[in-house]
């Protein structure tokens, strides 16, 4: 009797943090969802895989997860619908990992009267999803630094629709089936004894090779605030990303792209520690010509970090949007390659969260655009002043230096 | 009530054919289409255009591009004429009144809205001089007389229950509103549609499943003049027929290449003639069919 009141207490207390939990979750709930969802025992595409209903993968998920008719960033929307983004509209997404209309948006300038097309492809990683009309790179025909194919890259490519990977009341991860998935691990939630929760964005983990020639050794640690999908114009949407032992961010993205990793390769490093010096650097800079910062206020989203633990509760308690956390960085905290990239896709080349592509980000107090600083085509890209903010997540202007440099420079302050 | 197998031997409606421009079948992927039930003609709004096609399925005028507006979302034929177009911009949902041009010939305001309420909608819909503004990230519908007096509020999260708002969110893909006045919602991550009466009554319907009638992602929802509803699946690539009793009738598309086909159907509408006009993804545009006479 003792036993099934003690059952009784842990199903009771499972039930209230459950029902606690914010509406994000909804669906998948940290695990495999409704299968009637993605699949259909007898009427699935004809000719298709897994008895799935779609056409790919990534068209299934787009299903849900992209709508005609958004006004603005809007819950679980990952990407713009294009009857939204007539010529001068940017995307309207604002996830952590980007929206992957950027794909989509291609941008013509001159410059000296050289002209330059900057292809929508260039913005992000290129999910094949035929009913939405998001093709294959058709540049990088393989993952650059790696060998998995573009022409097969999905959602599912690094997310687990089924959520494998689970974490366990004692925050350890397990890819068993024992202990029952409660809700989602996205969010900082810790399952009660006897229960896991999902991975962090159900993402891939704990050896997966369910992907074409790619194992997904360790797991990706982060916990992102609720209410994720957000305009940073006023405050920043932190996601608090952790680290620890092989569960590191370079290495989960080494997956695909090893040759980019660090360890045994000459590029910028990742997962390493940034070291008394450099964290020094990020927690004084503020702007171009400005060190004047604390490690109290440093943070920026357009330059994260991971930081050197695993703790989902330490990482809940930094993972806010209100601004009263924006603490910098410590010498073991990480720099990882999400400092500098988007997940899914941003505004500029290579998916980075800031444009590469010339000295300045801001001019003259502007964000360059065709209609804002006409006389410097080569900043503005082909963009309109309003398009680049957006790629900013709607930063006002004045949160950078007049002539804002690159922001390598957060790190590195060169300028 | 047909059964399953009956539905498939029987298609409740048939193709007709794809609005089309002189340049050919309209490419547009998710586009939203709008029917003139005074003039048998039919809008399509994509990327701010919105062209206009005669009964034959034809363009012959299109506006949009150079209004002031902001993001075009919505629109509404008045009996007169005049073209009511919703859109959004600086952070605020404009409803604007223009003459069968789309020229604009001023704004309709939105008042007498109660404390704390505020106005924000992304699809309109016009029923017996009634504008019904609906916010679909919300599941919420604001009505208002033709002026634009508030006169009542719907929020349907806050009708549901407790564990069917937990279970799914509350995020709506289709709305439609029917002769009467009842709000119909689709709400694809409960695999339900729900309709409003008038007198605020809440009724529902949908199961997920393969077979017809059950649900995938449910999408785009509209009413025939004798209350059918028609409710688009984007997963299963369907168009779902249900009497006003909510029975099922039958589903037509499906999944393929044939022009009868239908990929990732998101928006729905039905003219008086009884033609259903359906927007998809795939640069598939906009397939037009004939309901079948019941």
């Amino acid at each position: 009797m003792k036993a099934l009141k003690i059952g009784l207490a842990v199903l009771a207390g499972a039930a209230l943090l459950l029902l606690a939990s914010p509406a994000p979750e909804a669906f998948h709930s940290g695990g495999v969802a409704e299968c009637g969802g993605c699949h259909s025992m007898h009427s699935p595409k004809p000719g298709g895989n897994y008895l799935l209903v779609g056409t790919d993968g990534a068209s299934t998920c787009l299903s849900c997860h992209m709508h005609a008719g958004d006004t603005g960033p809007n819950g679980y929307h990952i990407a713009t619908a294009e009857s939204d983004m007539p010529a001068g509209v940017p995307p309207l997404q604002r996830t952590p990992g980007g929206d992957f209309g950027w794909l989509k948006k291609t941008y013509t300038f001159t410059v000296r009267g050289t002209t330059t097309v900057e292809q929508g492809e260039t913005h992000g990683h290129n999910i094949v999803a035929a009913d939405t009309s998001f093709v294959a790179d058709t540049v990088n025909t393989t993952a650059p630094g790696g060998t998995f194919p573009s022409s097969q890259l999905a959602c599912t490519s690094c997310h687990d629709p089924h959520g494998r990977v689970r974490r366990t009341s004692s925050g350890t991860y397990t890819t068993g089936t024992t202990e029952p998935v409660m809700g989602s691990g996205s969010y900082g939630a810790i399952p009660a004894a006897g229960f896991t929760v999902g991975n962090y964005r159900l993402l891939r983990g704990l050896n997966d090779s369910h992907v074409t020639g790619v194992t997904f050794t360790g797991v990706a640690i982060a916990v992102a605030p609720s209410t994720y999908n957000r305009t940073e114009a006023s405050t920043q949407t932190r996601v608090a990303y952790g680290a620890s032992s092989i569960n590191t961010w370079g290495n989960w993205c080494a997956s695909c792209h090893p040759g980019m990793h660090s360890s045994g390769n000459y590029v910028h490093p990742v997962d390493q520690s940034l070291g008394s010096n450099l964290a020094l650097v990020y927690n004084s800079y503020v702007k171009s010509g400005d060190l004047t910062g604390s490690s109290a206020t440093a943070y920026t989203s357009l330059v994260p970090f991971a930081e050197n633990t695993g703790d989902i509760a330490t990482l809940a308690a930094h993972a806010k949007i209100d601004n009263s956390q924006l603490g910098g960085p410590g010498a073991s905290d990480k720099v990882m390659c999400l400092s500098c990239h988007r997940a899914h896709a941003s505004g500029f080349e290579y998916a980075l969260r800031w444009n590469m592509e010339g000295e300045f980000m801001i001019w003259n107090s502007l964000y360059p655009g065709t209609d804002t600083t006409p006389s410097v085509p080569q900043f503005a890209r082909g963009r309109l002043g309003a398009e680049t903010q957006a790629a900013y997540y709607d930063r006002p202007v004045t949160a950078f230096a007049a002539y804002q440099r690159v922001l390598c420079n957060k790190c590195h302050a060169k300028d | 009530m047909l059964s399953g197998s009956a539905a498939l031997a029987q298609a409740p409606a048939a193709y007709l054919y794809s609005l089309s421009s002189f340049s050919g079948p309209l490419r547009d992927d998710g586009a939203r289409v709008r029917v003139d039930a005074e003039r048998d003609e039919v809008l399509v709004i994509y990327q701010n255009t919105i062209r206009v096609f005669n009964r034959s399925g034809m363009e012959f005028y299109s506006f949009g591009a150079d209004l002031d507006l902001g993001q075009i979302l919505d629109l509404a034929v008045e009996p007169g004429g005049d073209i009511v177009l919703l859109s959004y911009k600086d952070s605020r949902s404009l409803v604007t009144r223009c003459n069968f041009r789309g020229e604009p010939l001023g704004p309709i305001e939105i008042g007498g809205l109660p404390e704390g309420l505020a106005f924000h909608a992304n699809r309109m819909v016009l029923r017996k001089e009634r504008f019904y503004f609906a916010s679909l990230a919300a599941s919420s519908v604001i009505v208002t007389d033709a002026k634009g007096t508030f006169l009542r509020h719907v929020d349907l999260p806050s009708m549901m229950q407790p564990e069917e708002r937990q279970r799914g969110g509350t995020e709506a893909l289709g709305f439609s509103v029917d002769e009467e006045g009842s709000i119909f919602l689709t709400l694809p991550s409960v695999f339900r549609v729900y309709k409003i009466a008038e007198d605020g009554g809440l009724t529902e319907f949908g199961r997920p499943g393969a077979v017809p009638g059950r649900f995938g992602i449910v999408a785009g929802i509209a009413v025939d003049r004798r209350g059918n509803l028609l409710v688009a699946d984007k997963l299963k690539c369907v168009v779902m027929l249900f009497d006003k009793d909510f029975g099922f009738v039958g589903e037509f598309g499906y999944r393929g290449p044939a022009p009868e086909n239908l990929i990732v159907p998101e928006d729905v509408a039905v003219d008086r003639l009884d033609r259903v006009y359906v927007a998809q993804g795939r640069r598939r545009g906009i397939s037009v069919f004939a309901l079948a006479p019941r």
